[in-house]
């Protein structure tokens, strides 16, 4: 015997599921403001300029709308709707005219020839964590990461900001998962030395 | 023995910070930053720049979250009504 369903415990994602899928009226709306405003900072995040973004919250809630009796609510709507606008996104991206690979390798650190760093991390006059503890010094580093290069700055928000999986990011890349792997640790390298005069040094 | 190098041990940051080393090579990891301090440096560095990132962008989620322009939501609501 088939077991029986398990109760969902009602979730305002269904009432307003039920009313897109009905179209009954103004649910469109409903859906375009509860979620559009988050939706449009991760654009912004990953394509960098305004218009786009916009384009890419217009373009992602149009196909969510025709392809809603295809969601099956095993996932919160949030978390639907965020992976369709990281998808609409990563394909403009795909689109635009592909500027030549910049190197990230002057931001990386060096090492002796013994394998030591060059430079010294260690005795600053606080710790790290703390530091970057206060708001303006997290505005900075997220401001550091728009000035990586393109392919870098891809990867680390879609892994540490918008929380996909390593083959996820391969897959949507169409890079292998090392690939996604090393850039990742490049990209956050190269951010933690775009941010260290703000880390501290005794 | 210590015989990881800085270099080798910045390599395995990312893959230490997700647990994803090897024993044998965590090990190793583990016991040169108990002896290298300017390797620990760097790693809560490290750790430290890609938190503050998720907390900067959390504010930034919040903040557009509730500023979403009026325009956008009309232009949508008439490019769906087009179809
Ligand atoms: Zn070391």
């Amino acid at each position: 015997m088939a077991p029986l369903p398990t109760p969902q415990p009602a979730s305002p994602d269904e009432a307003l599921l039920t009313a897109l899928r009905t179209r009954a009226p103004g649910a469109f709306e409903q859906l375009v403001r509860a979620h559009g405003g988050r939706l449009l900072a991760v654009a912004r995040r990953l394509l960098g300029n305004e218009e786009d973004a916009r384009d890419a919250v217009q373009d992602a809630f149009l196909n969510a709308f025709r392809s809603i009796d295809r969601f099956e609510g095993g996932s919160l709507l949030s978390t639907w709707l965020h992976r369709i606008v990281v998808n609409v996104s990563l394909m403009k991206i795909r689109r635009r005219k592909r500027k030549p690979e910049e190197s990230l390798d002057h931001l990386l650190p060096t090492f002796r020839d013994d394998g030591h760093f060059v430079d010294r991390f260690d005795g600053g006059s606080e710790p790290a964590d703390q530091r970057l503890a206060r708001e303006e010094e997290q505005a900075a580093v997220r401001a550091a990461i728009d000035d990586l290069p393109e392919h870098y700055r891809t990867v680390l928000l879609l892994r540490d900001i918008e929380g996909l999986g390593t083959s996820e990011v391969a897959e949507q890349l169409a890079i292998t998962p090392n690939a996604v792997k090393l850039r990742l640790h490049r990209a956050r390298q190269a951010l933690r030395t775009l941010v260290a005069p703000r880390l501290g040094r005794p | 023995m210590d015989r990881m190098t800085c270099r080798a041990c910045a390599d395995f940051l990312a893959d230490y910070l997700n647990g994803e080393l090897a024993d044998d090579l965590r090990i190793s990891f583990e016991t040169h930053l108990d002896r290298c301090r300017n390797c620990r440096a760097y790693l809560d560095q490290y750790a430290a720049v890609i938190k503050a990132g998720k907390q900067a962008c959390k504010r930034e989620n919040q903040l557009a979250s509730e500023a979403m322009p009026e325009e956008l939501v009309q232009a949508i609501l008439e490019a769906n009504k087009d179809r």
